[in-house]
């Protein structure tokens, strides 16, 4: 609307403005930029032993808080062990469980939600029942609980966050297989005699996958922050073992000396989310606009 | 509206009562055998006769149905038991936490009202310009900082560089603005982004084009149309912040040594305290599902369809 | 005689991004008074050109030439904020479709309230006072009641009549109507168009009446503008264009027009408009 005040009486025909092409070019930038750290993050998670210089378990009290220096990269903590090579190290959890919980996520969304949306009828009904019942929770907090009830540790924290997130992706699942069964094209795939089973999966189960995994990526950056922020807490990976949240604790009594070992994980932390939540917005931007947000 | 408050007031019952039954199941059908933790942290030796004479006290040996009702029982009666470690009810510690937390997530949601308004307002405003692009950029910086490093972050400024602000404690607005902005920080950029997607959206409409042909004034329009028709998918949102807050109120406690309930509930989860961690997940729970029925409310009564659609007065 | 309402002299509209010109050097007068028809099909450009005589063209389309008078008034050198005073006084419209043109949040009275004071008048007393005024001149029987309605609680039919009444406030010497029965059933139409032609000749303003539907330039209008993709095909008095069409293309329309209306037709709907009124 001409709330600019142009009334178009300014005659002539304006060249198109410059927005267009400027925001396009940031975008792919941003995107190229993602892709290249989650590449990086990746390639450190699977190459760890490779890539780190020290063993991210080795203590060396002789050399603990030792500045940065060509030894160590970035200095040692507290107990002398190579930061650098426990920041490595550490993307294999971080990264791994992430990977995990996604995958766990969208296999129980998914079988859940296919099969109470396929079936229908009161299985459906009970099915939803108990969604709606995990869905009443506030996620952060159905975690603590429920690690609370499991006891801690990785295996643990991956659980509850998947016992937290599964509802609402089996919710949605079940929308779409509901709202797919009914169309004209399934009646049409019945009619020519396919069983209830192989038309679930050859026209049912591709579109559903499809949005399946463009929400769970959508999700990956809030899966992450979950993870290291439990981890943080000391109700994940014990320690030894590197993990970024886990990292940022240890850290806390040296905040006074060694400010930069609570600083650096977690520049980690927020470079890995960045890189989720970048893509997942340009695509969620790009497919549809009246997608549900999640928190 | 009063019938609107009331019907919803009794969809509470039901969702509580599936809320505490999953609670229970969760809490029975875990690995930790209660009866032990109990024992250990009685520092009693987990004999077979010690654990059977716990089991008995704790009442597990009764079928699981029993069991439940009775505990359901005790719980509308807020008493959640005794404390593995301090041997005092549960309830009364957690009640008296409970403000301080409250206090906290307050003073988040308010942060993230009072700071997300107009900053999207503004990107709204000035869209494709400077203020624009720098609340995007914002956005996407805030919704990837994890809070806890975030927290640190503030705490090395503010405390250890500036020496303006303390550290931990309890207390006024010194003490609580650096954990409040650690928690809203995430919530406050998506409901800042939110509200100025919404906006620019109701700018386009067929509401405003009407307006404009009427020859309404811009900042009526503004006003009355697109800013009421932007804050109402807002309030729905609201629901959700919260949840996020109070779960962020959890670690933000423990950093800032704040004396909250989720404070308390991280020890409880080290100390494997059960009557506390049931206490907590019920009790927040609660919370949450009451700020819920509140928004609901409040979107009632700014949304005048809510609350008329099944009236009407259509004699032509 | 009084001054034209409106005077479009050679106006051209253009979708640049779309490589389209949406109005071809349209000229046209809507004598003061009078009643004008717009005709032609869906995408003829006839709101286009409601559009830029109110000002409002959308973004990405623009005025390349020509010019519009109102009430004598050139809109050419207008300042966005006289043109808005303009609007609603000198020249108001009633849309089409008005369900997605009122707001759901607001009530009739706030509809009233905010036009009102864009254009002077703030005492919340007076302008509920006009507004239930405009309201009965509409034919509600209980004004107060409707201003406190909001607009999904009411039909089509009654939110037309609103938006009439609405458009009416201040007495413009033109009234623009596009497509404004074209939602409605039979006897809203009906109701509607009676209460548009009898204020309009009452106060002596001009209609813009832009329509697709023959029918009702033939029963309101004293001239017809006929347009095709944006070009003017023909204007003249409705009844010379209705006996003699000058243009194959609105020959054509005429005879559609017709085939619709068998003898039958037309004493069904004659009986129903001696009825209801």
């Amino acid at each position: 609307m001409t709330d600019t005040g142009l009334t178009g009486n300014d005659s002539l025909i304006l060249p198109p403005l410059a927005g267009p092409g400027r925001r396009a070019t940031a975008r792919k930038a941003a995107l190229a930029l993602s892709a290249l750290v989650l590449a990086g993050l990746i390639g450190m998670a699977i190459f760890a032993p490779l890539a780190a210089p020290y063993d991210p378990m080795e203590i060396n009290l002789e050399e603990r808080l030792a500045p940065i220096s060509s030894r160590h990269w970035l200095g040692t903590d507290h107990l002398g062990r190579d930061v650098l090579s426990r920041l490595i190290w550490g993307a294999r959890a971080s990264m791994g469980s992430v990977v995990v919980i996604a995958g766990l996520i969208m296999a129980t969304g998914f079988i859940t939600g296919a099969f109470s949306g396929y079936i229908g009828g009161r299985t459906d009904s009970v099915i939803m029942r108990v969604c709606e019942a995990f869905m009443t929770f506030p996620t952060f907090i159905l975690a603590l609980f429920l690690i609370g009830v499991l006891g801690t540790g990785l295996t643990n924290v991956i659980l509850a966050i998947v016992l937290t997130h599964w509802a609402w992706y089996a919710r949605i699942i079940r929308g779409m297989v509901m709202n797919l069964k009914n169309r004209d094209f399934i009646l049409a795939a019945r009619v020519a005699g396919g069983g209830p089973v192989k038309i679930f999966l050859r026209h049912i189960a591709p579109p559903v996958l499809a949005q399946l995994v463009i929400l769970a990526s959508l999700d990956l950056g809030h899966m992450m922050l979950h993870v290291s922020g439990l981890s943080f807490l000391g109700l994940g990976i014990q320690p030894p073992t590197p993990e970024w949240g886990c990292m940022i604790n240890d850290a806390r009594q040296q905040i006074w000396t060694n400010p930069e070992l609570a600083i650096i994980p977690g520049v980690m932390i927020f470079l890995t989310v960045l890189a989720f939540n970048i893509p997942g917005d340009i695509l969620r931007d790009k497919l549809d606009p009246t997608l549900v947000e999640r928190e | 509206m009063l019938k609107f408050i009331i019907k919803r007031l009794l969809t509470l019952v039901p969702l509580l009562l599936a809320v505490s039954v999953v609670v229970f199941l969760l809490l029975r059908l875990g690995p930790n055998d209660p009866a032990m933790s109990y024992l250990r942290l009685s520092n009693i030796p987990p004999t077979d006769a010690a654990l059977a004479e716990a089991r008995a006290t704790l009442g597990l040996d009764r079928p699981v149905a029993v069991q439940y009702f009775a505990w359901l029982g005790r719980a509308l009666r807020l008493d959640f038991g005794i404390s593995y470690v301090t041997k005092a009810p549960v309830t009364d510690h957690l009640l008296h936490y409970l403000p301080n937390t409250l206090y906290l997530a307050g003073v988040s949601i308010l942060m993230t009202i009072g700071l997300s308004l107009p900053l999207g307002i503004m990107a709204a405003r000035y869209q494709g310009r400077w203020p624009d692009h720098l609340s995007r950029a914002l956005a996407y910086i805030g919704v990837s900082t994890p809070s806890f490093w975030l927290a640190f972050l503030m705490i090395m400024l503010f405390s250890v560089k500036l020496g303006w602000l303390p550290t931990r404690g309890l207390g006024g607005l010194s003490h609580v603005i650096m954990p409040a902005f650690s928690v809203a920080l995430m919530s406050l950029c998506i409901n800042m982004r939110l509200i100025r997607g919404n906006m620019l959206e109701q700018t386009h409409t067929r509401q405003v084009l009407y307006a404009r042909i009427r020859g309404v004034k811009e900042g009526y329009i503004t006003r009355g149309h697109v800013l009421k028709n932007s804050l109402i998918p807002v309030v729905t949102a609201l629901g959700m912040h919260i949840g996020e807050i109070l779960g962020g109120a959890v670690v933000a406690e423990v950093i800032f040594a704040w004396p909250g309930v989720g404070r308390y509930m991280v020890s409880a989860i080290f100390n494997r305290d059960f009557p506390v961690m049931q206490c907590f997940i019920l009790m927040m729970t609660t919370i949450f599902v009451l700020c819920n029925l509140f928004t609901d409310i409040l979107y009632a009564a700014i949304d005048p369809r809510m609350r008329l659609a099944n009236e009407g007065s259509g004699n032509d | 005689m009084s001054c034209p309402a409106l005077v479009i002299n050679n106006l051209r509209i253009v979708y640049p991004a779309g490589q389209r010109v949406i109005l071809h050097d349209l000229s046209f007068t809507v004598p003061g008074g009078s009643t004008v028809a717009l005709v032609g099909e869906s995408g003829s450009g006839k709101t286009m050109a409601a559009m830029a005589v109110m000002g409002l063209i959308p973004s990405g389309i623009f005025q390349a030439g020509g010019d519009i008078t109102i009430n004598e008034r050139p809109t050419g050198n207008l300042t966005p904020e006289q043109y808005r005073e303009l609007r609603h006084k000198s020249v108001a419209m009633v849309m089409q479709n008005p369900m997605s043109a009122f707001d759901p949040v607001l009530s009739i009275f706030q509809h009233f309230k905010e036009t009102f004071a864009s254009h002077g008048v703030r005492d919340r007393k007076r302008i509920r006072d006009l507004a239930a005024e405009a309201l009965r001149g509409v034919g509600f029987d209980d004004p107060r009641h409707i201003l406190e309605l909001y607009p999904f609680q009411m039909s089509g039919g009654m939110l037309q009549r609103v938006m009439l009444a609405m458009a009416l406030i201040f007495s413009p010497p033109l009234v623009i109507a596009d497509e404004a029965t074209t939602d409605l059933d039979v006897i809203s139409q009906a109701k509607v168009l009676k209460l548009l032609q009898d204020h309009c000749r009452s106060h002596h303003l001009a209609l813009l009446l832009i329509t697709h539907d023959l029918s009702v330039a033939a029963g309101l209008a004293d001239e017809m503008v006929v347009l095709k993709e944006g070009r003017l095909v023909e204007k003249g008095p409705v009844s010379q264009i209705f006996k003699s069409p000058a243009s194959p293309y609105t020959a054509g329309l005429l005879a559609v027009h017709r085939g619709l209306y068998t003898p039958r037709y037309r004493r069904i709907i004659s009986n129903m408009e001696r009825q209801s009124v």
